[in-house]
């Protein structure tokens, strides 16, 4: 079952690969984080040197916010495109249970997130790294206490991956799921497209577990106060240190600890895990030959 | 006289209906396909045909009835008789962004062929059959519909150029329209293929058709469908000569003249 499975995976790698879809995507992800990491060189604030770690953030943040959508579709055409070419006849006409199909697809969708995710992170480190350099950050009045290594803070951008691979990943399936329902690939991304901006923007309001996997409000919030230390908002050094302590990065003896905060940081962690895996049932529960003719 | 035993039967359908809303589509069908038969399953449209051949290839669910394939219940033994049965549904689809040897590529890994030297000398082998040698590696988005057909019909056979995994079974080969689009060169080389696989590998056929005179030329036996019930499934030449009627090669002179020049 395992190997059928993997061999499904790389088959749908393979076709991802070869689609135009695939280098479009590419091209639009370097260009918005190349943008978002260049803007300090191309309209300066005037501030004097730059630190790299805030148009890293800047660059991280943008591709994300781009690379939901996008994973959002590319879930949302999996199984719908299938039907609308015609080719689930083909496919399913072949010693393999349909099962088995949609757990290839979910796999597949993972390591896209995956993909995007690091490709994202390497965009945005590399160009920061070149045009910038990175600096450690330093209170001039406190500076035995409040001083931030710059390999602290990478370590930092390191930890974030997590937070976003899992609830983009979750968000794919979500897409993935749609397109197990609906039968045309234009519909299918309509509606995966509708739900997640409606999910988004309503239920996220309305119940705050919700909102960790939908836009990860969490990952916005500390990326975010990276940024502004890094713009020389030093008082945000705090806040960073009560999260790395939490993390393990480094021991909390000054650090503030924030219980709710940090318990919301395991939600965030599980939550995602927890839509996926519901997500790949509901995906399985629909395509099974009971429910579903092809 | 040949005596058939029951592992002669490859195909056997007990009762089998399906309704789409209140409408029949195929009702209380029973069938018995034997090792080595080229069976020719006709009708008119709607007659129920492409439903009997989804339901066989387990796309659609039967509401009643069972299907046993190499003597095996077909939802219980899923995966084992599939890996030994190959088929056309209507319209062949393949991908279109894909050359026609990386589609049947991809038809190869799902039957987990190994290495991949093995898969590709399959895949040429199947062009080689179908006459699309000269156009495997053009994307399908740039193939005629004739020859959409041709590739179709390939993926259909390939568990014929496939080892088979249980010993001393052979493959059925489920093909719904397969001359759709075909020009007459293409019908008489699937027909010649159809007829040298049968022969020489002892595949069998399960083939719906509308051409009539094609079937009489490919078949042994045949079954007649209609409104969604089987009407007769007999030995074509025992059925013709009961009724007093003769096969002989069709005078088609227009297409004799064309394939001349061809």
């Amino acid at each position: 079952m395992l190997s059928r499975i993997w061999s499904l995976t790389k088959i749908e790698l393979f076709k991802f690969y070869r689609q135009r879809i695939f280098f479009i995507s590419l091209v639009l992800v370097a260009l918005v984080v190349a943008l978002s990491v260049l803007m300090e060189k191309i309209s300066p604030s005037g501030k004097g040197p730059v630190n790299g770690i805030g148009p890293l953030i800047a660059g991280c943040l943008n591709g994300f916010r781009l690379v939901t959508f996008l994973i959002l579709v590319i879930g949302a055409l999996l199984v719908a495109s299938e039907t609308t070419f015609g080719t689930i006849r083909t496919i399913l006409i072949a010693p393999i249970r349909r099962s088995e199909l949609v757990l290839a697809k979910a796999i597949t969708v993972i390591i896209l997130a995956l993909f995007f995710t690091l490709l994202i992170e390497a965009i945005a480190f590399g160009l920061s790294w070149f045009v910038y350099g990175f600096h450690d950050i330093t209170d001039p009045t406190f500076p035995e206490i409040v001083h931030l290594a710059r390999s602290e803070m990478l370590l930092y951008v390191l930890y974030t991956f997590l937070h976003i691979l899992l609830p983009l990943a979750a968000i794919g399936l979500m897409g993935l799921f749609i397109s197990t329902l609906v039968e045309n690939a234009g519909i299918s991304v309509a509606i995966s497209i509708i739900l997640y901006l409606v999910l988004d923007s309503f239920v996220a309001n309305l119940f705050e577990e919700t909102s960790s996997f939908l836009f990860n409000p969490y990952w916005n919030y500390y990326l975010d106060t990276l940024k502004n230390m890094s713009e020389g908002a030093l008082q945000e050094i705090w806040r960073f240190k009560a999260i790395n302590s939490f993390l393990g990065v480094q021991s909390g003896e000054e650090v503030m600890l924030d219980a709710g905060r940090n318990l919301s940081v395991i939600k965030s962690f599980v939550i995602p895990v927890i839509y996926s895996i519901i997500f790949v049932i509901l995906s399985i529960l629909a395509v099974h030959p009971v429910r579903k003719s092809y | 006289m040949c005596v058939l035993i029951m592992t002669d039967i490859i195909l056997k359908t007990e009762n089998l209906s399906r309704h789409f809303g209140r409408f029949p589509a195929v009702e209380n069908l029973s069938l018995n396909i034997y090792k080595g038969d080229i069976y020719g399953f006709l009708g008119l449209n709607g007659a129920g045909k492409t439903t009997t051949i989804r339901m066989l290839l387990r796309l659609i669910r039967p509401e009643s009835g069972k299907i046993s394939i190499f003597d095996k219940d077909l939802n219980s033994d899923y995966l084992e008789i599939m890996s030994s049965i190959g088929g056309l549904v209507e319209i062949p689809a393949f991908y279109p962004y894909l050359s026609a040897r990386d589609n049947l590529l991809i038809l190869t890994r799902l039957r987990m062929i190994s290495p991949s030297s093995l898969r590709y000398s399959i895949v040429d082998e199947l062009l080689s059959a179908v006459g699309l040698k000269g156009r495997a590696d053009d994307r399908i988005r740039t193939y005629s519909l004739g020859m959409k057909q041709r590739l179709g019909v390939a993926g259909a056979l390939l568990p014929a150029f496939i080892p088979q995994r249980i010993p001393n079974q052979t493959p059925l080969i489920i093909l719904d329209e397969p001359t759709n689009g075909l020009d007459p060169q293409g019908i008489a080389d699937i027909r010649n293929l159809i007829k040298k696989l049968n022969k020489e590998k002892e595949v069998t056929f399960f083939i719906s058709s509308h051409l009539l005179s094609e079937m009489e030329l490919l078949c042994n036996r045949v079954g007649i469908l209609r409104q969604g019930k089987l009407v007769i499934s007999e030995d074509l030449a025992k059925l013709l000569k009961e009724e007093g009627i003769e096969i002989t090669e069709p005078k088609r002179p227009l297409e004799k003249y064309f394939m001349g020049l061809m």
